[in-house]
């Protein structure tokens, strides 16, 4: 039987057990790790990954140098006295009793040991919350355990207890206590799972500012709550802070989101452990912002939309380009798990060629902010603020519009100054015309979908509530519903039609959870930091998206199509 | 099987002792699987790993292409698995389809062997270039032991050269 993996340990690529050793400021520091491994022959590098929350990483930066020294299974004793030392055990070395000669470097080897190796460091990189150093082998020296089995990690299983292990394995018994335990508690994801057994201890200052990246999250309003409550799912992963132009609210969200509160915004620009900003602020004062941290060295999550005005977002992408910082986008429902399946279904062509997509939402929405009724503030209405995510959505799905055409139906809300109706209008080339009606100020049903998308062979309807999308397929000419419709007196026929099916209808089923993504935003946010890679929604495509509603706000003025130019 | 000539300088020339695994590719209608000693853990959050390949290898073509891998380590009883899928290239065996159809492919394209001691599925979030390999991260998206086996300790380059020898 096949057992999910709920945490690192269980995929077993942990192998064999080796100490650590570096020459650090307050002497010889060592360190336990099970995650070495060769990474190249000609010349010979090893690579490991410790924990930069502990000294060894900063007396490895120091030094240069680092030793690896692998352990014995007779020596399983040793390691276990290693678990019982605390982290910041001045003298690992002594209370160990370990015996140890330097090389001509000055890097500690252990004389106790299978072999030990000194390797210069080449490259060090943060992945995650441990950091990889590769490093070249510049003295092997063979211990004096040379030739006895290796220390694997876990340390040898008693032989009576594997002999049960294996009869429970190969009898189906281990099966059903798994089965039994799977029961009492479904098993989730190997994160979820890795996370519940990772320390969520403070980390050491100066060791771990990308491994463990500090984000600020600038703006603790209403929305600010939502970024919030991601960062907070975080755990461990991150170092929460929490800036806003009212200090009662940054310490307010600190209490609440295990965080620490700056007064200021520009204190926290100041400072080097913030590595990142999570910028949810009024639309007006959003670029200005994002500007300023990008140009002091932060990666940069910035709300939608990007700006108000287009010469402001070009000046943020540049001051990305130029720092050479991350600027991600806050667009969300790329990452939806329902937008993700219908962009597969669209590019595995299930609908055949795609002809028209219809996005509807409406609701009544008094703005909890007073900011969102002024337009200035907004830089519009009801199309900046939401119809930005569904034009994402639409680029990402079909590439960049050429024509838009846009109008608004009656104003009924006299407080918002901004449009509280908007019907746009986008031709994608060739490609299919989506329609985005979007309502402040009306009510429709909330089982209707919000985003239909019609091809030639079907549909699929979309809703943000829901864990689904539904597939429609017209019936297959030899189904039975047409044989009765054909044969039965046309009297008859009327009355029985409502009850015949008229398409077959299947769902295509996503998880159930973070359907509007906004877990996953912060997610692929800071993979963006750790790894280097770029975020699911760059500066760039935020950029791309502001193009195309303030072509449609220029439409509805001028009461004609425009065209949008090409990026 | 019989026994490979020429030791593998995985075999010999490693810097130290590590497990053994089977990296699993696909890409273009193509599948791979080859035998690896060189990975480890890289992040507990994410859950990270790190696999090197050298680059002129099928499954180094298929990784870079698909941006996906699947890593099943082995245990002490399969020593004539790791050798036979260490000793020939993909470009000239369909060694996948040597080991019976044993396979199952996931829903991103990747091969998963589910008679190994465990698999996992990875998507490759970075890539660092080393003199003769190329070090792979990947982000365990899903992950299996095979119960039946979860009893025995992973397979280990020593253990690989201790079979050798007995053989």
């Amino acid at each position: 039987m096949l057992i999910p993996n709920t945490t690192i340990w269980h995929t077993r690529i942990q192998n064999v057990d080796a100490l650590l050793t570096a020459s650090g400021p307050r002497g010889v520091d060592i360190y336990r790790l099970a995650t070495t491994c060769p990474v190249g022959l000609e010349p010979a590098l090893l690579s490991i990954s410790p924990n930069p929350e502990y000294p060894i990483c900063a007396a490895i930066d120091a030094a240069g140098y680092f030793g690896v020294n692998f352990v014995a299974e007779e020596q399983a004793e040793l390691v276990a006295r290693f678990y019982s030392l605390p982290r910041d055990c001045p003298d690992k070395i002594g209370f160990l009793g370990l015996r140890v000669e330097r090389t001509e470097r000055g890097t500690p080897l252990l004389l106790d040991c299978i072999q030990a190796l000194e390797l210069q460091v080449e490259q060090a990189v943060n992945f995650g919350d441990h950091r990889t150093y590769i490093g070249r082998v510049v003295t092997r020296r063979p211990g004096t355990l040379a030739g006895r089995p290796t220390h694997r990690f876990g340390g040898p299983t008693p032989p009576f207890r594997r002999l049960l292990k294996r009869i429970a394995c190969q009898s189906g018994v281990y099966d059903l206590l798994i089965l039994a335990k799977q029961r009492l508690r479904p098993p989730g994801g190997i994160e979820e799972g890795t996370r519940r057994h990772v320390p969520t201890a403070p980390p050491s200052a100066g060791t771990a500012e990308v491994a463990q990246p500090g984000l600020c999250l600038v703006g603790c309003g209403w929305w600010g709550g939502v970024h919030a409550l991601a960062l907070k799912q975080q755990g461990a992963r991150i170092r929460r802070y929490f800036a806003s132009r009212t200090p009662e609210h940054a310490r307010d969200f600190a209490r609440r989101f295990d965080g620490r509160a700056f007064d200021r915004v520009e204190d926290a620009l100041a400072d080097p452990a913030v590595t990142a900003m999570v910028i949810a602020l009024p639309h007006d004062v959003q670029a200005e912002t994002a500007e300023r941290a990008l140009r002091a060295g932060k990666h940069v999550l910035l709300e939608k939309p990007i700006a108000i005005e287009l010469e402001a977002g070009e000046r943020v992408v540049r001051a990305a380009e130029e720092s050479g910082r991350i600027l991600a986008v806050a667009e969300e429902y790329r990452l939806s798990p329902l937008v993700l399946a219908a962009h597969r279904a669209i590019r595995e062509n299930l609908l055949g060629r795609i002809t028209l997509v219809q996005v509807t939402a409406a609701g009544p929405h008094r703005p909890a902010q007073e900011w969102k009724n002024r337009r200035a503030r907004m830089g519009g209405g009801v199309l900046i603020d939401v119809g930005v995510h569904y034009v994402d959505i639409l680029r990402s799905w079909f590439g960049e519009p050429d024509l838009v055409w846009a109008a608004y139906p009656p104003h009924l809300n006299d407080r918002f100054e901004g449009e509280d109706s908007v019907l746009a209008v986008l031709r994608f080339g060739a490609g299919p015309v989506a329609s985005i009606a979007l309502s402040w100020s009306s009510y429709r049903s909330p089982h209707a979908p919000q985003i239909e998308i019609i091809g030639e062979r079907g549909s699929l309807e979309l809703r943000f509530n829901r864990s689904f999308l539904l597939h429609t397929t017209p019936l297959a000419a030899g189904h039975w519903s047409h044989r009765v419709r054909d044969v039965l007196p046309w009297r008859v026929a009327s009355r029985v039609n409502p009850f015949l099916p008229r398409s077959r209808r299947t769902r295509i089923n996503v998880p159930n959870r973070d359907l509007i993504g906004s877990e996953g935003l912060i997610d692929d946010f800071i993979d963006a930091i750790v790894s280097g890679r770029p975020p699911a929604v760059p500066g760039a495509d935020g950029l791309r998206d502001l193009r195309v509603v303030l072509a449609a706000y220029a439409a509805a003025g001028a009461g004609v199509p425009v065209p949008v130019d090409p990026p | 099987m019989p026994l490979p000539q020429r030791l593998s300088p995985y075999l010999t020339d490693a810097a130290a002792d590590s497990a053994v695994g089977l990296v699993t590719s696909g890409a273009g209608g193509k599948l791979n699987v080859m035998t690896a000693s060189f990975f480890a853990e890289s992040s507990h959050l994410p859950v990270l790993l790190r696999v090197a390949i050298a680059p002129r290898s099928l499954t180094h073509e298929l990784v870079a292409a698909s941006g996906w891998f699947g890593l099943s380590v082995l245990c002490q009883g399969h020593e004539a698995l790791a050798l036979e899928c260490g000793s020939v290239s993909g470009r000239e065996t369909p060694k996948l389809e040597r080991l019976g159809g044993s396979h199952q492919l996931s829903p991103n394209g990747v091969p998963l062997l589910p008679n190994a001691l465990t698999t996992s599925e990875c998507k490759v979030i970075s890539s660092l270039p080393l003199p003769d390999h190329v070090l792979f991260i990947g982000e365990v998206k899903s992950s299996f032991t095979q119960s039946r086996l979860s009893y025995r300790d992973p397979l280990l380059v020593s253990d690989l050269l201790a079979y050798l020898a007995r053989a």
